[in-house]
């Protein structure tokens, strides 16, 4: 199962991936929005786990550009923020993601997470 | 003594400013203690910063209980948090059991089920981020520019969020959210206690490592 990881933040996707490859996923990592739409039209993952709270709040606008897709469009986008306000949350869920994440993610609850999406 | 409420919370906040700028003496302090053990006027520096304890019963704004067991009750919590900060950093130099560890080392050991190497690599990419993160909350203090600081506050929340460092993603939290830089005080007061704070994640991340590599390379 294939899944792309965009964050800022060097430490999460370090942290992200290597407990997802422990347990079988293939991590492409991407660290910024344009890396993140890139992959994801690229190696057309099973899964896309977003940081929505990337600078310049372009998460949404990464999630707007994967919908936008037809390659793309029923992707499944898993966001994922430090703090998830209830509007943060509401525009990724009203542009498609399939929940918002709040950080830090518990490994084991995110592989059964992704291995749901993919069953 | 019997305070009003007004007289009180300014009591509390003049207790809190005090600390803060004592936290921010102390660690400029050991910094140069590190360099220079023998420097008798930075010895009295920290001897100040050991008589905060006392200077919160004088206060009393927090039991002296509460000093060895810190409670998570609203009205304290900062107070609290503060004296814990100051153990620590005092424990550096007097060898004290640290009160509050940074890192919720149990949950993080988890996430990295005894990959030692990964932690190496978290430390090595947060060492830059947490040095970037402050100067970039000191650069936009500086400009008065709110929303520079909340950006860079949020982002390394974040990454401290996801180390498991909840104290400092709190703090990093509060500089998140003050809004405006009306309360400059505050502002510094906050930035000073996540530099400590995350100056102690460092140090514990250092510390779990050799705990692992010494597990791994087993008794000679």
């Amino acid at each position: 199962m294939k899944v792309v990881i965009a964050d800022d933040d060097k430490v999460v996707i370090r942290l992200l991936s290597a407990g997802l490859r422990r347990s079988g996923f293939e991590v492409i990592p991407a660290y910024d929005a344009m890396q993140a739409i890139m992959a994801t039209m690229r190696h057309l993952p099973d899964v896309v786990l977003l940081d929505i709270n990337m600078p310049g709040g372009t998460g949404i606008e990464v999630i707007r550009r994967i919908r936008a897709s037809s390659k793309t469009t029923l992707t499944p986008i898993l966001a994922m923020t430090a703090t998830a306000t209830a509007v943060e949350r509401d525009m990724a869920l009203e542009l498609g993601a399939m929940d918002c994440l709040e950080k830090p993610l518990d490994i084991e609850e995110l592989v059964l997470r992704l291995n749901a999406i993919a069953a | 003594v019997d305070l009003e409420a007004t007289e009180l919370e300014t009591l509390r906040q003049v207790f809190l400013d005090d600390a803060d700028r004592c936290l921010t003496v102390l660690d400029e302090s050991l910094v140069a203690l590190e360099r220079h053990p023998t420097d008798s006027e930075m010895l009295g520096t920290v001897s100040v910063s050991i008589e905060l304890p006392a200077s919160s019963r004088a206060c009393g704004v927090a039991p002296p209980r509460s000093l060895e067991r810190p409670e998570a009750s609203t009205e304290q919590k900062g107070i609290q948090v503060l004296i814990a900060e100051d153990k620590i950093a005092i424990s550096r130099v007097a060898a004290l059991p640290d009160p509050s560890p940074a890192l919720d080392e149990e949950a993080l050991s988890r996430a990295v089920r005894g990959d030692v190497e990964l932690v190496g690599d978290l430390l090595a990419l947060f060492r830059p981020e947490a040095a970037a993160a402050l100067d970039r909350i000191e650069q936009a203090l500086s400009d008065g520019d709110p929303s520079g600081v909340a950006a860079a506050a949020h982002a390394i929340k974040g990454t401290l969020a996801s180390l498991h460092a909840r104290a400092a993603a709190g703090t990093a939290g509060e500089l998140e959210e003050m809004g405006t830089v009306s309360d400059l005080d505050r502002w510094v007061a906050l930035l000073a206690r996540l530099r400590v704070q995350m100056r102690q994640v460092q140090g514990e991340l250092e510390a779990l490592i050799d705990r692992m590599e010494s597990r791994t390379e087993g008794p000679t």
